[in-house]
């Protein structure tokens, strides 16, 4: 294990930090004709960038603790993915019901970041009910697909590709954030294998959304 | 380690999960719309079969109004005319205004019979005209088949039968 963090570890972070340029570029490609959907998804691909630049800036300039980033990338990737479900989903109680999710996660997430864990730690807690509603909106997407049946090929509805992504990257990730902050209180190398499984799961993610850009490229 | 034992655990199960939900979303959705492309199809065969059963007893009804027309009307007409020649035949002596009566009736029924046969003609089905009336009841008598059979296999085409056949029920 030890040879995998001397060796390994480093060249998987930046792995997993450089695979975000994929749908950066690709997605610069075709943001002018880019409808409602797409440039939802290039804020969000543009988040990620600019929160894994903050993240190595502040590694660079000597800063003892960066996890406050995650609680301020948190709600914006939730208010992002979500947004984009409101933006393909018509149903006006579904709609309502993602504006209410979005507004008491983000309650949610400053009580979490100033009364409970605290903005030195990682918000495990907002992650885990990220992970949640996120989920949960996937398998409504899912649900919609089967009883509209108005789409033949799922592969080419860049909707039905992100559920599939959140599905995995969620599931994947939220026993490595719960777990994050309970390791990182026994060892650092404890803390980076939840961070490799994370690592792992980003790059899959970044793929994922170069592919959900390009299909959205179609509509 | 042990603290990360249920991390290790619950991970892979919880992709796995997530992988068997996608596949079986994929599959059933293609299911779904089998299916559905299957009811489509029954309900296009159901309103094929409809409007089939439609077309055919319209064009039976079609069919026994032209024969009907053409056949018995047609006929009965022929024989008044007959009978009007044997009776004017009969007439010795006749004045020009019997002459003039009779030419007139003559050229009513003869107006009439053509009426008549033209009427049967546009009666009969579109599916007769398109495919030829040899394909039809409306076959030639038995003296004429042979020679029909005979053009039919010199000119070796449908359009020269239903032609002939347009003309032999013309001069019936």
């Amino acid at each position: 294990m030890q040879v995998f963090f001397e060796k390994y570890y480093n060249w998987l972070s930046y792995a997993a930090a450089l695979s975000v340029l994929l749908p950066l570029l690709y997605g610069l490609l075709f943001l002018k004709r880019g409808n409602r959907l797409y440039i939802t998804l290039y804020l969000y691909v543009l988040t990620i960038a600019l929160i894994e630049l903050s993240g190595h800036l502040t590694v660079y300039l000597g800063t003892d603790n960066n996890l406050w980033l995650s609680h301020l990338y948190t709600p914006i990737e939730y208010f992002l993915l979500t947004f984009s479900y409101y933006i393909s989903l018509k149903y006006r109680n579904i709609r309502r019901a993602i504006i209410w999710s979005v507004a008491l996660f983000l309650i949610f997430g400053i009580m979490n970041a100033f009364f409970g864990e605290g903005i030195t730690q990682m918000n495990s807690y907002t992650k885990v009910l990220e992970s949640g509603l996120l989920i949960a909106l996937a398998l409504v997407y899912f649900y919609m697909t089967f009883r509209n049946l108005n789409k033949l090929y799922l592969d080419q509805d860049p909707m039905f590709v992100l559920s599939c992504g959140i599905l995995i990257y969620f599931a994947g990730t939220t026993m490595a954030y719960l777990m994050f902050n309970r390791a990182l209180a026994i060892s650092d190398n404890m803390a980076r294998i939840c961070l490799s499984i994370t690592y792992v799961l980003n790059i899959f993610f970044n793929v994922v959304l170069l592919v959900v850009l390009k299909r959205a490229s179609r509509i | 380690m042990n603290i990360l034992l249920p991390l290790l655990i619950i991970t892979p199960i919880m992709l796995l999960l997530a992988l068997g939900l996608i596949v079986f979303v994929v599959l059933y959705q293609k299911r779904l719309i089998q299916h559905q492309e299957q009811v489509w199809q029954l309900e296009a065969s159901k309103q094929y079969q409809v409007l089939e059963a439609t077309m055919q007893a319209q064009e039976e009804e079609r069919r026994r109004v032209a024969r009907d027309l053409h056949d018995e009307v047609g006929s009965m007409l022929s024989l008044v005319k007959l009978n009007l020649y044997q009776l004017t035949g009969s007439i010795k002596g006749e004045s020009d205004e019997v002459c003039g009566a009779e030419a007139n009736i003559k050229k009513l029924l003869d107006e009439v019979i053509g009426s008549v046969r033209r009427i049967s003609h546009d009666l009969m089905p579109v599916v007769l005209d398109k495919m030829g009336h040899c394909g039809a009841p409306c076959l030639p008598p038995p003296e004429l088949r042979c020679f029909w059979s005979a053009t039919t296999r010199a000119e070796g085409s449908l359009q020269s039968r239903s032609s002939f056949c347009t003309a032999w029920c013309r001069n019936c």
